[in-house]
């Protein structure tokens, strides 16, 4: 069995604990060696799964630093304009992603999202336990010393009486290492159906809207649950205007603690990069700009006009004609 | 416990926020008068932090510092049954829940000043951890009060739950400070705050108590 020296990008508790820091008692460790078998992520983002479930942050945290990259962006920038268009640009970066991870977590059937959580708990202790049999039995076999039989016959050619050698294990084989042998690929097996993709458990890619309203649908659901927890508070059509919808928040949560609503409404342009972000990556140019519409009871309401191209409209009504 | 003025005074005793809320004070009293009352307060604290006697600060271990939760002070519905009509879940901030705490807490305010009466007003402060001073002024004077108002307590009994209350009240209005003062992009730290929100919330809250 040859050695995996490519982890799949996993950071296991047993993977960190493999590598065990500086011992005093013996002074600096060659790390050469070890290196390979330390995980070189240490990081959880990059092995979670795509479709981890729902994380909740601080508002707190996360409001403190918006008003951080707010300040910061407000210190670098001579007029309001600028500062929207920063805002707005930062704002984008993260809704181009979005339209990209959105549409695949919605592409997974929900049938088995609580399988998600097992996908990368399954424990690599194998490989440890692995490289001691190998171990155990080339010692054993070259005792033995006896010829091969086994299915590893053709291998055994190979491998010449080389006792450190990790192929040596198949040559000198003698029926109980064989076994072990066997035993192990099927350990090893298990493994690899335990580490099953999330691809595995999508049927069928979930298509990209083409229509104008799908695409909004999906901002006003998806997008909004994803970014604040609950779908946006209404989706309008403009009576006046054909390419002009309106995406409207009750009270938006990232900025409700800014005061003075002109202040408020410039730091609202962000979200708008979400927006905009969002659908020019779906291929609706767009301009989106927040307009504060105070109703009832709430002072905050914030309304997010988005303007498409006219382009975008002239390919719908080509495409699906007059609707 | 009717709320005159709430003061906001900050580590290095400037004055960043001062509202009245009935108009015994406002009248009697420019913003420059404050100022100068914020500077006092400071210094007084200040001082009175240093003369503490003796042999308090050695037997400072003994002193039960901790003061007690009470449910719902300033609170949109001190009601319980009101609130379940309404059935709407109470927005606070960053806040979660009916209340912004639920639990008793520690006074940093271990050696200055919490409590001054006098036959006019009763001044009281709540300090934080980083020194920055919440003053009320309340216009109920516990000591001119007969004995049957208070009821069976004794007066100093009554001082002490007037003292926890205003506690609890403060710390509400610190948390609020917390939100709409710290969270706010626009704002310098230690300048005045001018955010209308905040005082729209002290505002409430204020009018809640009374």
């Amino acid at each position: 069995m040859e050695q995996q020296i490519i982890y799949p990008s996993t950071s296991d508790a047993s993977f960190k604990n493999r590598s065990t820091g500086y011992e005093y008692t013996m002074g600096p460790k060659p790390s050469l060696p070890d290196e390979y078998m330390r995980s070189p992520l240490t990081s959880k983002l990059y092995s979670e799964s795509l479709n981890t479930k729902k994380h909740e942050i601080s508002l707190s945290a996360m409001t403190f630093l918006f008003q951080e990259m707010i300040s910061q962006i407000h210190k670098n920038c001579q007029s309001l304009n600028d500062f929207e268009t920063k805002l707005d640009k930062y704002g984008e970066s993260i809704g181009m992603r979005l339209s990209e991870l959105l549409n695949f977590r919605s592409s997974i059937s929900p049938g088995t999202s609580s399988r998600t959580s097992t996908f990368l708990s399954s424990s690599p202790v194998v490989n440890t336990t692995s490289t001691n049999t190998n171990t155990n039995t080339n010692t054993s076999s070259s005792m033995n010393s006896q010829p091969g039989n086994g299915p590893n016959r053709s291998r055994a050619n190979t491998g010449t009486s080389s006792k450190d050698t990790a192929s040596s294990v198949s040559t000198k084989s003698n029926r109980t290492s064989t076994d072990r042998h066997i035993h192990h690929t099927q350990s090893q097996q298990a493994q690899h159906t335990q580490v099953e993709s999330l691809t595995s458990q999508i049927s069928k890619m979930r298509r990209r809207d083409l229509k104008i309203i799908d695409i909004l649908q999906f901002v006003h659901g998806t997008l909004w649950s994803y970014l604040f927890n609950h779908v946006s508070d209404d989706l309008v059509k403009s009576s006046e205007r054909n390419n002009e919808y309106m995406i409207i928040d009750n009270q938006p949560p990232l900025t409700q603690f800014i005061s003075g609503s002109n202040n408020r409404i410039s730091c609202d342009y962000f979200i708008c990069g979400v927006i905009r972000g969002f659908l020019t990556n779906a291929g609706f140019r767009c301009k989106v700009s927040p307009h504060l519409m105070p109703k009832d009871n709430w002072d905050n309401r914030t309304v997010y006009l988005i303007q498409f191209d006219n382009q975008v409209l002239e390919r719908e009504t080509i495409r699906f004609g007059q609707s | 416990m009717a709320i005159e003025t709430i003061l906001i005074i900050n580590k290095s005793g400037g004055l960043i926020y001062q509202r009245n809320f009935s108009d015994t004070f406002a009248s009697k009293l420019n913003s420059n008068d404050f100022l100068i009352i914020a500077s006092t307060i400071h210094s007084v604290f200040a001082i009175a932090s240093q003369i503490t006697p003796k042999a308090l600060q050695i037997t400072q271990n003994n002193v039960d510092y901790v003061i007690p939760y009470i449910p719902m002070v300033g609170m949109e519905s001190s009601n319980p049954q009101q609130n379940r009509n309404n059935n709407l879940p109470v927005k606070l901030g960053s806040f979660k829940g009916p209340d912004y705490f639920k639990e008793s807490f520690v006074s940093w305010n271990k050696s200055g000043l919490r409590q001054l009466n006098s036959d006019q007003f009763t001044m009281y402060i709540y300090q934080t951890m980083t020194g920055l001073k919440f003053v009320a002024l309340s216009s109920n004077v516990l000591a001119n009060k007969p004995a049957s108002q208070i009821g069976n307590m004794d007066k100093g009994k009554a001082q002490n739950l007037a003292s926890q209350v205003a506690d609890n009240f403060l710390r509400k209005i610190y948390c609020v400070y917390c939100d709409y003062v710290m969270k706010d992009p626009f704002y310098s730290l230690e300048m005045p705050i001018k955010s209308e929100l905040f005082d729209k919330k002290v505002k409430q809250m204020v009018g809640n108590l009374s």
